[in-house]
C-alpha cells in the first residue's frame, strides 16, 4: 500500500507459499516498487546517498518517503534493510499498533483488568444469547419508556484492543437494564438461566466502580486510535497525542489511581519510544497545531 | 549559505512566527500539510521536508482495511484463484473506490479528540500560552543556531526593542531545538 496520501494497493503478497522472512519480503517489496505504478518514482536512493547526497536533498525528489509497519522481529528486520540500501529514506512502526499495545498493557492495570473482565463477561453472553439478548432489549425499551436513557450493549473484535473500552463504557451504560434483566429472568413469559458468573458480574459493585473509574481513559484511547488510523491522519498526530496524553494522566483521568496512572504513563512512554523515529519528533515540531503543546 | 544554516534559519523563523501569534488560533483545523503549501513559502529549506513529512499518515492501517477487499475477492467460493488473479481483482476493486473518495487532505478537519486535548491544556494555563519560561539553550547547539539565524534573518542593529525582538526569537530557537528528537532529525536530514 503507498499513501499518495491516498492509499493505492500497489500489490499483494500470499504468505505461506513463500517463507515468511525479511529477505523475502525485502525482493518483493523491491519488486512492487519498481512495478508499473510506482516506476520513476520509487527509485533507490543509495546511489545518491553513497554520492554524499543528504536526505534533505532527496525530500525534493518525487520518490516513496518511509516505510510504515507493524512491529513484529520481521518486519522490523525488513524495514531496518530497507532503510540501509536506501528504498526508503526512513521507517516508523504503525501509531495505531501502538496505540492498540498501549490499551493492551492498560488491560494488565488493577483497575482496567477488572473492568475488562467482568465487561466481557457480561457483553459475551448478552450478546451470544439470543433469549438473554430479546429480554434485554424489552427492559431497555421500558427504561426507556420511563424516561432513563440507556445505550445499546455493544461488542467489538477482541484483537483491536483498544475497542474493549468501548465495550467497557456500553457494558457501563447498560449496567441498569442489565441488574433489571437478570431481576425479571425467572418472571418473564420465556424464563433463561444466567450463569452465576454473569449474575455475580451484573451485580457486583466493585465492577461497577472499575468500569465507572477505568472507561473514561480507555474510552478516550479509543477515540485517539480511531483518528491515527485515519489516512489523512498527518505524522505530527503521532507525537502529539501521545506526548498530551502522558501529560494529561498527571492530574485528568482520577478515577484512576496516581500508581495506576504512573503505569499507563510508563506504557505510553515506552510504546512510543520503541516505536518512533527522529522523523515523527520532527513532524510534530512542523505542525502548528501542536504549537502550545511544544511550549510546554 | 549552507543547508544546514538554512534549515536552521527556516526552523527559528517558524518557531517565531508561532510565538508572535498565539500558536495560529485560526489555522487549526488546517491540515499541516496545507498549512505548509499555503503559509510556508518564507521557509525555502524546510518547506519541501515539513509539507512531504506531514503528509505521511501515520498508520499502517490502509493495508489492514484492505483484507475486507480481499475477503470479498477470495471467498470460500472461489478459492482456486490464482495468486495473480486475486492480486490483479483486489487492485482494481480497492484502488477505483479509493479514487472516487473526494480529496483526503482537503477535507481533513481536526478530530474532537485533538481538540480536547489542546482544551485541556488551554485550561490549565489559561490561553494555550505556555505558563513557564523556556528552559535556557544548551550550550553550543543552541549558540550556532542562534547564530545562523540572526546572521540571516536580521538585518537591524541590537539596541532597544530590537533587542527584546532578538531576545524572543532566541527562546523560540531555544524551544524548538529543546529536543533531542529534533536535533537527531536535523543531524540525520544533513547527514
Amino acid at each position: 500500500m503507498v499513501y499518495t496520501p491516498r492509499p493505492i494497493l500497489v500489490g499483494t503478497l500470499r504468505l505461506g507459499v513463500e517463507a515468511g522472512t525479511a529477505d523475502t519480503l525485502l525482493e518483493r517489496l523491491e519488486a512492487g516498487l519498481s512495478g508499473p505504478l510506482l516506476r520513476g518514482v520509487a527509485t533507490s536512493s543509495s546511489a545518491e546517498l553513497a554520492g554524499g547526497a543528504s536526505l534533505l536533498s532527496l525530500f525534493s525528489s518525487r520518490r516513496v518517503l518511509a516505510l510504515c509497519t507493524d512491529s513484529p522481529s520481521t518486519m522490523v528486520a525488513l524495514s531496518t534493510r530497507a532503510v540501509d540500501r536506501g528504498q526508503f529514506l526512513f521507517a516508523l512502526r504503525c501509531a495505531a499498533h501502538a496505540a492498540n499495545l498501549v490499551a493492551s498493557d492498560a488491560a494488565r492495570v488493577a483497575v482496567c483488568e477488572l473492568a475488562l473482565r467482568e465487561s466481557l463477561i457480561i457483553a459475551d453472553f448478552f450478546t451470544r444469547s439470543p433469549s438473554s439478548r430479546s429480554l434485554l432489549r424489552a427492559v431497555r425499551k421500558m427504561l426507556a419508556g420511563g424516561g432513563a436513557e440507556v445505550g445499546a450493549l455493544r461488542t467489538y473484535r477482541r484483537t483491536r484492543w483498544a475497542g474493549e473500552g468501548a465495550t467497557i463504557a456500553s457494558v457501563g451504560a447498560n449496567l441498569p437494564a442489565l441488574q433489571h434483566t437478570v431481576l425479571e429472568k425467572d418472571h418473564s413469559a420465556a424464563p433463561i438461566a444466567v450463569p452465576a458468573p454473569v449474575t455475580a458480574a451484573v451485580n457486583s459493585t466493585a465492577a461497577a466502580d472499575a468500569i465507572r473509574r477505568a472507561s473514561p481513559f480507555l474510552c478516550f484511547l479509543a477515540r485517539v486510535l480511531e483518528h491515527l488510523e485515519a489516512d489523512s491522519a498527518p505524522l505530527s498526530s503521532y507525537a502529539g497525542v501521545f506526548e498530551r496524553l502522558r501529560s494529561i494522566l498527571a492530574d485528568h483521568f482520577t478515577g484512576i489511581s496516581v500508581a495506576e496512572r504512573q503505569l499507563l504513563q510508563g506504557a505510553l512512554e515506552r510504546r512510543f519510544t520503541s516505536f518512533s523515529d527522529p522523523m515523527v519528533v520532527l513532524a510534530f515540531f512542523l505542525d502548528p497545531f501542536w504549537g502550545p503543546v511544544r511550549g510546554r | 549559505m549552507s543547508a544546514r544554516a538554512a534549515l536552521l534559519a527556516d526552523m527559528a523563523g517558524f518557531a517565531a512566527i508561532e510565538t508572535a501569534h498565539g500558536a495560529l488560533l485560526s489555522e487549526r483545523n488546517l491540515h499541516p500539510f496545507l498549512w505548509w503549501r499555503l503559509w510556508g513559502c518564507p521557509f525555502r529549506a524546510l518547506q519541501p521536508v515539513a509539507a512531504r513529512l506531514l503528509a505521511i499518515p501515520p498508520s499502517a492501517a490502509g493495508g489492514e482495511r484492505m483484507f475486507k477487499t480481499l475477503k470479498g475477492v477470495l471467498t470460500t467460493r472461489r478459492n482456486r484463484l490464482t495468486n495473480e488473479r486475486v492480486d490483479a481483482q483486489s487492485r482494481l476493486i480497492f484502488n477505483t473506490s479509493q479514487l472516487r473518495r473526494p480529496d483526503v487532505i482537503g477535507t481533513y478537519r481536526r478530530p474532537d479528540a485533538e481538540h480536547e486535548l489542546l482544551a485541556i491544556l488551554d485550561a490549565e494555563t489559561g490561553s494555550g500560552a505556555p505558563v513557564q519560561a523556556p528552559p535556557p539553550p544548551p550550550a553550543a547547539d543552541m549558540d550556532d543556531a542562534a547564530m545562523d539565524w540572526s546572521s540571516d534573518g536580521s538585518d537591524t542593529d541590537s539596541d532597544g526593542p530590537e533587542c527584546m525582538e532578538q531576545l524572543a526569537d532566541d527562546i523560540a530557537v531555544a524551544r524548538v531545538f529543546d529536543s533531542e528528537g529534533v536535533e537527531a532529525a536535523v543531524d540525520l536530514l544533513l547527514s
